[in-house]
């Protein structure tokens, strides 16, 4: 008798918690959320400063921006170069003219004070307005304009990596959608 | 009044949970890289300690000895899951540098263990005091040890610049809490001692309230290990 009784205190004390749980959630869910797109918005809007709105497209991982005519400003491609320690997450703006608007670094686990600088805007900053033959370490291609940080190479490499991917990325999705652009461009 | 008092201080000086108890210091070494997130998660646990002391003090009698302890941790788990939500929508940057050991304050040990030894046991008033005398000093040391490392580590306190133009970066790296609560411990108790103040072990115990032994120093948790 006395394991029933306890049980029942033990479901009471556990439905009251429930209830006032989800009490808070009522009242804080639609909050969350919306600090939650500000924040995604922000983000995106940093990396493509012109675009005004911005559409999801490819699962997610492909986000185009719109300015305030509708008109296509450029795209934010998401990428996970494998870096030093686990893969880098990281966010490239692309316009137009395929050339790199800013690159955003959103989670990295690279050895602290060393790898973890490539996150900083000294480095990132390398990459605005580069195009593909660009965005390769100086000592690695000819063309290449991106100076690796001292000691972290190989963290260096994968941002460099990641902007290659999402601009080749970026030129195959436009390719694919539409065929016939090649046309177009020859009148 | 007196007796008021001496709970309340209890807490922050004579049983300091981080630097005389130890207890609940895996939030602190976590949370303690800058004095903004170690203000931010010291208020936290404070609240929840309130809280849930005062909500353990007053079911006393309604809870039943065998399941006590999964009832604290509903309770705990409760209010941490309300502070969580809150910190998420009205905090969104200080929930995001605390991460997860906000919803890890339902293990903190302080907060368990003030709810064992001293709500259960204790009427609400003194529970109230004991409550906000613990998270005072618990905030005191988190928060102590969060500008140090962040004045030596970062060159700022609360991200504000003061004139340190090579901060040693160790500090706010994980070795830097471990270097930088010792030296904390080592200083708190070297001043302690310096006033005298430092009796019996007993008098730092944890357990004390619950313990049965009449002589200082002959606790049962001793004698077993004889």
């Amino acid at each position: 008798m006395k394991i029933i009784k306890l049980g029942l205190i033990l479901l009471i004390v556990t439905v009251l918690s429930a209830t006032s749980l989800s009490l808070v959630y009522l009242q804080t869910a639609d909050r969350i959320l919306e600090v939650k797109k500000e924040k995604v918005y922000k983000l995106q809007k940093e990396i493509l400063p012109l675009a005004e709105s911005f559409e999801d497209i490819d699962e997610g991982t492909v986000k185009v921006g719109y300015d305030g005519d509708k008109n296509e400003v450029g795209r934010i491609i998401s990428v996970s170069p494998k870096g030093y320690a686990g893969n880098i997450e990281m966010l490239v703006g692309i316009d137009n003219e395929d050339r790199i608007t800013m690159i955003k670094i959103v989670k990295q686990s690279e050895t602290p004070g060393l790898g973890s600088q490539v996150s900083k805007s000294d480095f990132l900053g390398q990459f605005k307005n580069k195009n593909l033959a660009g965005v390769f370490l100086r000592r690695e291609s000819t063309d290449g304009e991106i100076d690796a940080i001292t000691g972290a190479t190989i963290s260096s490499r994968a941002v460099a990596k990641g902007a290659q991917q999402a601009i080749q990325k970026n030129i195959k999705a436009k390719k694919s959608a539409e065929p016939d652009s090649e046309a177009d461009e020859k009148d | 009044m007196q007796k008021w008092r001496d709970i309340f201080l209890n807490g922050i000086v004579k049983e300091n949970p981080i630097l005389i108890l130890m207890i609940g210091l895996c939030p602190v070494l976590a949370c303690s890289s800058t004095a903004t997130d170690a203000f931010g998660m010291g208020v936290a646990a404070t609240f929840v300690l309130l809280c849930s002391n005062i909500l353990v003090s007053l079911l006393r009698k309604l809870i039943p000895t065998e399941i006590r302890i999964p009832i604290f941790i509903v309770i705990i788990a409760t209010f941490v899951t309300i502070t969580d939500y809150t910190m998420q929508a009205y905090f969104p940057q200080l929930s995001e540098n605390l991460g997860v050991f906000v919803p890890l304050i339902v293990v903190n040990c302080v907060i368990l263990g003030r709810a064992e030894a001293f709500a259960y046991r204790n009427t609400l008033l003194a529970s109230i005091l004991d409550g906000l005398g613990m998270g005072v000093g618990f905030t005191l040391a988190i928060v102590l040890l969060g500008i140090i490392r962040e004045i030596l580590g970062a060159g700022t306190v609360f991200n504000v610049k003061i004139g340190i133009s090579n901060p040693a970066t160790l500090l706010i790296l994980p070795p830097g809490a471990f270097i930088g609560i010792g030296v904390l411990i080592a200083v708190w108790n070297a001043l302690r001692k310096s006033k005298g103040s430092v009796s019996s072990p007993c008098a730092s115990c944890g357990l004390r309230q619950m313990c049965h032994s009449s002589k200082e120093g002959e606790c049962e948790a001793l004698g077993q290990i004889k």
